[in-house]
């Protein structure tokens, strides 16, 4: 049985190639190797220990602060704790601009109808379309981690296309108006993902909401699947 | 206790199921408990409900329906959210069907059997605009189901909708599709004894909602659909109540650790209590495993290491009122608390 698609990717190979990075900053900054520290409170901030622990390791960290403290706590004082937003890829440069972390957010298409202009959409009813349209219902809600304070204000990517969440986010599933682009049955639908492949961002979600980045991260539910990518 | 905690009221749930069973009678309640029955713990929930009188639930979807029925929960179980090919597995565990499509129709057609079939809820699109068949799409949708009823493959026992809880007269409008679209389906010789459209907003305001069975969910966790009247006013009580101890105290602020790790929703308001014994305390920040408390007009200062703080629930702000502080609403407080904080069923 093939559950419907709900999937947090971590770019593992991006994410340990700048924690790598950040790992050297703070040494050249005068930590030493040994006193390196990740945070990876919150199931690593909702992007999976298990996924998170092995790309920490392998850049160099030596030490994990958990929910239950930092590892070997009669040592804390030699720990050099590293700031959460700058390890995840959130941490924001002089020209205000982040990477956006190391993560897809992917939802799947459920339904699609092509609606007449002024159909109105979704709980209250505070949305109607403009023009003809076509709307993709997508099978994940705040439940999940798409909080609804995005409800008709956040861009999502199906396919080469982008829509608007059209209305108000349910529980466990939310309309986007795709206008005339062309939508199927079982497309993914992607709530964040890569700046440079010009997915919705993190950064942006987070500027529409007033919900930080990690904050969103560490909201991604239990029913959505970790998993790691090199892509 | 040095950790957070979920505390799970039965008292209060099998109070709340009572209250609208006896409130919708003789419509029955199909209880909502999608979600890990938002947040409060599946089997645990529906055991309770049970006996203070729910007679079946909406599970949204077949993972959560084969768990209660390997729990031993033999009421019926309606799920509507599902991908196309998990639809045998929910004809296997005697799961009932919410169905959209022709092309679900086929698979449930072709999997299920006279011996054990396909237990189908067809659903029509009143105005939401997410799943539903569309009104022109209704008639053959209700055509084919007949069709595979009389070889025996499926056994059409409901027809349902979801009300979009915008203003009564909206309701109303769409209550009178759905009417529409039961006369169809009977023209088409269907006969569904299961005729269900409203949740905790139309049940609890619109006795024309109610038909054979109301989905009630939220309410049913004590927490009021509405911004006005409250859960309170409605005599509803809440189930879950969530608290954290005050780990750090100084002379002008405190730290409770609890925080957005534990699925405390954040947000951008300045107006945000918590309640320790009967005084207030306003939040200032929120971090991932802790947020900072200060005093409030004039709430006692310093506060006791150690005190518990109730975030929300019973002695402490509603979730609702939560929802409000964060820009939305109590739905989303409870489902995002976190399934890994310690919880206690009481």
């Amino acid at each position: 049985m093939t559950e419907l698609v709900r999937r947090l990717i971590v770019d593992v190979a991006r994410f340990e190639q700048h924690a790598r990075e950040v790992a050297n900053q703070a040494i050249s900054n005068g930590a030493s190797a040994e006193s390196l520290c990740a945070d990876v409170r919150a199931n690593a901030y909702g992007h999976s220990l298990d996924i998170v622990e092995p790309v920490f390791t392998m850049s160099g960290f030596r030490h994990f602060l958990t929910d239950e403290g930092c590892a070997s706590a009669a040592h804390e004082e030699e720990h050099i704790v590293i700031d959460a937003e700058l390890l995840y890829g959130f941490a924001r440069d002089d020209n205000g601009h982040s990477l956006d972390g190391f993560t897809r957010f992917v939802g799947e298409v459920v339904n699609v109808k092509r609606v007449p202009a002024g159909q109105r959409i979704s709980y209250g009813y505070t949305y109607s379309t403009a023009t003809e349209s076509t709307v993709a219902l997508i099978g994940l809600g705040y439940a999940d981690g798409v909080a609804r304070r995005a409800s008709s204000v956040a861009p999502i990517r199906i396919g080469e296309h982008d829509g608007t969440i059209a209305g108000r986010i349910a529980m466990d599933q939310f309309v986007v108006d795709m206008g005339d682009a062309s939508v199927r049955i079982g497309d993914e639908a992607i709530i964040w993902g890569s700046a440079a492949l010009g997915h919705p961002t993190i950064s942006n979600l987070s500027a529409l909401t007033g919900i930080p980045p990690l904050a969103l991260t560490s909201l991604v539910g239990y029913r959505v699947h970790r998993e790691s990518s090199q892509a | 206790m040095t950790t957070p905690l979920i505390s799970i009221s039965h008292a209060n749930l099998r109070h709340n199921v009572a209250t609208l069973a006896s409130r919708v009678a003789p419509s029955e309640v199909m209880m909502a408990v999608k979600t890990n029955a938002y947040g409060h713990g599946l089997v645990e929930v529906c055991q309770t409900a049970l006996e203070a009188g729910a007679t079946s639930f909406a599970v949204l979807e077949i993972a959560a329906a084969i768990d209660l029925r390997n729990a031993g929960i033999s009421a019926p179980l309606f799920a509507w959210l599902f991908g196309d090919d998990e639809i045998p597995a929910g004809i296997d565990h005697q799961v009932d069907l919410g169905i959209s499509r022709r092309e679900q129709l086929s698979i449930a057609g072709a999997y299920g059997k006279p011996t054990n079939p396909a237990i189908v809820h067809l659903k029509i699109d009143t105005g939401l605009t997410r799943n539903g068949a569309t009104v022109n799409q209704w008639p053959s949708l209700c055509e084919e189901a007949a069709r595979l009823e009389k070889i025996g493959n499926i056994r059409v026992v409901g027809v349902w909708t979801h009300l979009a809880d915008a203003t009564p007269q909206d309701d109303e409008d769409a209550l009178e599709l759905f009417r529409a679209a039961v006369d169809i389906a009977r023209q088409a010789g269907l006969t569904p004894s299961i005729l269900h459209a409203g949740a905790s907003s139309a049940g609890l305001r619109s006795d024309a909602s109610r038909l054979d069975a109301v989905r009630f969910g939220i309410a049913a966790y004590g927490v009021s659909p509405f911004d006005s009247p409250t859960a309170n006013d409605l005599g509803l009580r809440p189930v879950m109540t969530v608290s954290a101890p005050v780990t750090h105290v100084t002379a002008d602020h405190a730290l409770v650790g609890i925080g957005f790790g534990h699925g405390i929703l954040t947000g951008d308001n300045d107006e945000r209590f918590v309640r320790i014994g009967s005084d207030t305390y306003r939040v200032t920040d929120i971090g991932v495993d802790s947020m900072r408390i200060v005093p409030f007009e004039n709430s006692p200062w310093p506060v006791l290491l150690g005190a518990r703080a109730i975030i929300f629930g019973d002695g402490g702000p509603s979730a609702e009122q939560l929802g409000a502080w964060c820009g939305t609403i109590g739905d989303e407080v409870v489902t995002s608390v976190s399934p890994h904080i310690r919880r206690t069923h009481n």
